[in-house]
């Protein structure tokens, strides 16, 4: 390969990596408009006063989720360093927390709820803000689910791990929007206002 | 080799004290939740959250940086 063709590929091989980064971005973008409009109804409907919710337990949820972006970071610079062992066992771990927080969430959160999806104002906010927070938090999964499994198969190494850096931001966006969500739901505002 | 798991050790310390950083502004945020500080206390420590899962675990100035990241 001529000096003049490396030069075109690292050119070309850079503008293709802004796209892609750019292009998850946008995404990002257009999905925080999602969750800055539930966000936003929450203090609409709801005010000053906040839902019942067990305090305790949401900030177990919140440690999980925060607990498991550590544990992606890890993985991917894990990966951009050939470290596969490392990345299986660090995505592993993400994923589990990932479905840990689910189970605290829907499992225990939705249970211990005193009202319904259908019981009025606080129930609809809470339960379309925390739902689709879960949804996104199972599609992460899903996409580390992926990610694993191409790794393991030995599909990615410190100079090819396009899809290991959008799998790692994905996560790290549904636990920047549980950083507000967080606290609009559990620590904002007075019980039943 | 070496010069690379240095680099990897370095991340990884950088991940740590992130990660530090975060939980402390959760304790934080929970005590000032519980104690009913004023609301824009609350938005302000989850906005200095926000930024820092941004810079350090998104790594948004790869934006403007294509090299960065370890790509060929």
């Amino acid at each position: 390969m001529s000096t003049h063709t490396a030069v075109l590929t690292a050119k070309e091989a850079a503008r293709k990596m802004t796209t892609r980064r750019l292009g998850l971005w946008l995404f990002f973008l257009s999905d925080g408009f999602v969750f800055g409009g539930l966000l936003v109804t929450r203090f609409y409907l709801l005010g000053q006063a906040r839902p019942h919710l067990e305090q305790f337990l949401g900030l177990i949820v919140t440690a999980v989720l925060l607990v498991s972006s550590f544990f992606m970071n890890r993985a991917e610079v894990s990966i951009a360093h050939n470290d596969r062992k490392s990345f299986v066992r660090n995505t592993v771990i993400t994923m589990l927390l990932g479905i840990v927080f689910l189970v605290g969430v829907v499992g225990f959160e939705w249970q211990l709820a005193p009202f319904g999806p259908a019981d009025g104002t606080e129930g609809a906010v809470f339960y379309m803000m925390t739902g689709m927070h879960a949804f996104h938090v199972l599609t992460g999964v899903i996409f580390l689910g992926f990610i694993l499994r191409n790794g393991m198969r030995g599909h990615y190494s410190a100079e090819n791990h396009w899809a290991v850096e959008a799998a790692a931001n994905y996560w790290h966006f549904v636990d920047l929007v549980w950083i507000f969500f967080y606290p609009a739901l559990y620590l904002i505002g007075t019980v039943g206002g | 080799m070496d010069a690379m798991e240095t680099s990897k050790k370095k991340e990884w310390r950088t991940g740590v004290q992130v990660f530090l950083g975060l939980a402390a502004l959760t304790g934080l945020e929970y005590w000032a939740g519980v104690s009913e500080w004023p609301a824009f206390t609350l938005w302000a420590i989850a906005i200095l959250k926000a930024a820092l899962v941004v810079w350090f675990f998104m790594h948004i100035r790869r934006l403007t940086n294509p090299e960065e990241g370890g790509h060929a």
